[in-house]
């Protein structure tokens, strides 16, 4: 009896110490044609998306890459050590704000009329108790979430098809119909300068080149080191952006 | 004598996971970590030391090595020798577990919460949780599957919708595009 006790203890204390090998071990994977219907259905999406760039995205991916690490970095880190935090991010919720607009009409577009009630609802706290939009007081008071939304989410909503992948210019990943998303969002970006468009903030394209310099500044400021801490995790950085990028779409757009 | 016998039978089983425990246990596990943190943070431990300690927590619900599996594709697997397949796991989970404690310095006491599973199919469950940060929420969702004696284990984790394992899957079979297995075995432990 005694032995029989020390034999179970043994093996309790095996099964404690070496849960994770003695399981794994222990336990059939038999499923297994089930796991891959699960990946493969997600892995022919992917093949079936050419990448007819592929040269250009690559080249492009890397030289991104490259400004993102050796100028976009250093410098808003020396804007980080410069300015106190409680200011960039009063800039950051400033030019969030101004982009209310763009989030209102997609949000509407895609019939989300609980989110554009919300949206409106921030803006107008931010814009006015909120100090012009520094203080995202929605948020911190009032607990309203932003909700954003995209042309190309809303394309995405409408049944348009993502189309080949494309690496943009400082931009990074994306994908034909983002790309055509990005330009109508930029028509509704009362930040950016068009002639002719009653609703400029600016005077010149100048003007509005230096703000959007200004506010990818001062967003990575607030974020620095998560570019690098991502692409730790690749073995691969082209195709690891590529597949994020596609899989957070497809979350986003079924939202 | 018996009934200590019967306690030790008892102890032994709690480490089998059952799908009515599984919301529970996660909830619970969850809120472990979140106070490892919380002190890591506060008394300034070291990611080793705090992720030796996650992982024992959460070690006997992970399935690493289907994982390891899934990531490659079972095509790949197919054509793999033993000490392949082996050595492949291996590298794989250490890859994992070393990408997770890198992520450790980014906790600044966000609240993770449970919200609730979702059973997709009927060997298949989803736990959705939440990391809750200033200004946004980010959706993980660990998912699980019914292996042998209703025992549930976890086989992917996705990220704001992102699943771990299939950005593996797309890198891996680029990779073998280019290069050997044996190659990419390599590649895996300079990484690390």
């Amino acid at each position: 009896m005694r032995i029989f006790i020390l034999i179970f203890f043994t093996i309790a204390n095996l099964y404690a110490t070496l849960p994770n090998t003695q399981i794994v071990k222990n336990q059939q994977i038999q499923t297994l044609d089930d796991f891959e219907g699960e990946f493969e259905i997600s892995d022919k999406n992917h093949a079936k998306e050419i990448d007819p760039l592929y040269g250009y995205n690559k080249i492009m991916t890397n030289i991104n890459d490259k400004f993102y690490i050796h100028i976009l970095n250093p410098v808003a880190k020396t804007y980080k050590a410069v300015l106190p935090k409680p200011i960039r991010t009063g800039i950051d919720n400033f030019l969030d704000n101004l982009m209310f607009p763009m989030r209102l009409l997609n949000n509407l577009l895609q019939f989300k009329f609980k989110n554009s009630y919300l949206e409106t609802q921030r803006f107008l706290l931010n814009s006015t108790i909120g100090i012009a939009g520094f203080i995202d007081v929605a948020n911190d008071n009032f607990h309203i979430k932003q909700h954003s939304e995209d042309f190309g989410q809303t394309l995405g909503y409408y049944g348009v098809g993502s189309g080949f992948y494309v690496v943009l210019p400082l931009l990074g990943p994306s994908n034909l119909r983002d790309s055509v998303g990005i330009v109508a969002d930029s028509i509704m970006n009362p930040m950016t300068y068009m002639e002719n468009r009653g609703y400029n903030l600016f005077n010149n394209s100048t003007e509005a080149l230096g703000v959007s310099v200004e506010k990818t500044i001062n967003y990575n400021s607030l974020h620095v080191g998560e570019y690098e801490k991502l692409k730790k995790d690749a073995i691969d950085l082209y195709p690891f952006l590529k597949n994020i990028y596609e899989q957070r779409r497809k979350k986003e757009i079924s939202e | 004598m018996r009934y200590l016998i019967i306690s030790l039978f008892i102890v032994a089983n709690l480490f089998a996971l059952q799908e009515n425990q599984i919301k529970s246990y996660m909830d619970e596990n969850i809120n472990l970590v979140v106070n490892i943190l919380q002190k890591g943070k506060e008394n300034n431990i070291s990611k080793e030391v705090l992720s030796q300690k996650i992982f024992k927590i959460f070690d006997p619900v992970f399935n690493y090595k289907l994982m390891a599996r899934l990531s490659l594709g079972g095509k790949v697997w197919r054509t793999l020798t033993q000490k392949q397949k082996d050595e492949f796991t291996k590298k794989f989970t250490k890859r994992l577990k070393a990408s997770y404690r890198s992520k450790l310095d980014m906790y600044n006491g966000q609240k993770i919460t449970v919200e609730g599973i979702q059973k997709v199919k009927k060997n298949r469950i989803h736990l959705l949780s939440e990391i809750k940060g200033k200004k946004q929420k980010y959706n993980i969702v660990y998912k699980f599957y019914k292996a042998k004696n209703n025992q549930w284990f976890i086989y992917d984790v996705s990220v704001l919708g992102v699943s771990i394992i299939q950005t593996y899957r797309s890198q891996f079979s680029d990779e073998l595009k280019k290069m050997s297995f044996d190659e990419l075995l390599k590649k895996l432990d300079k990484q690390v």
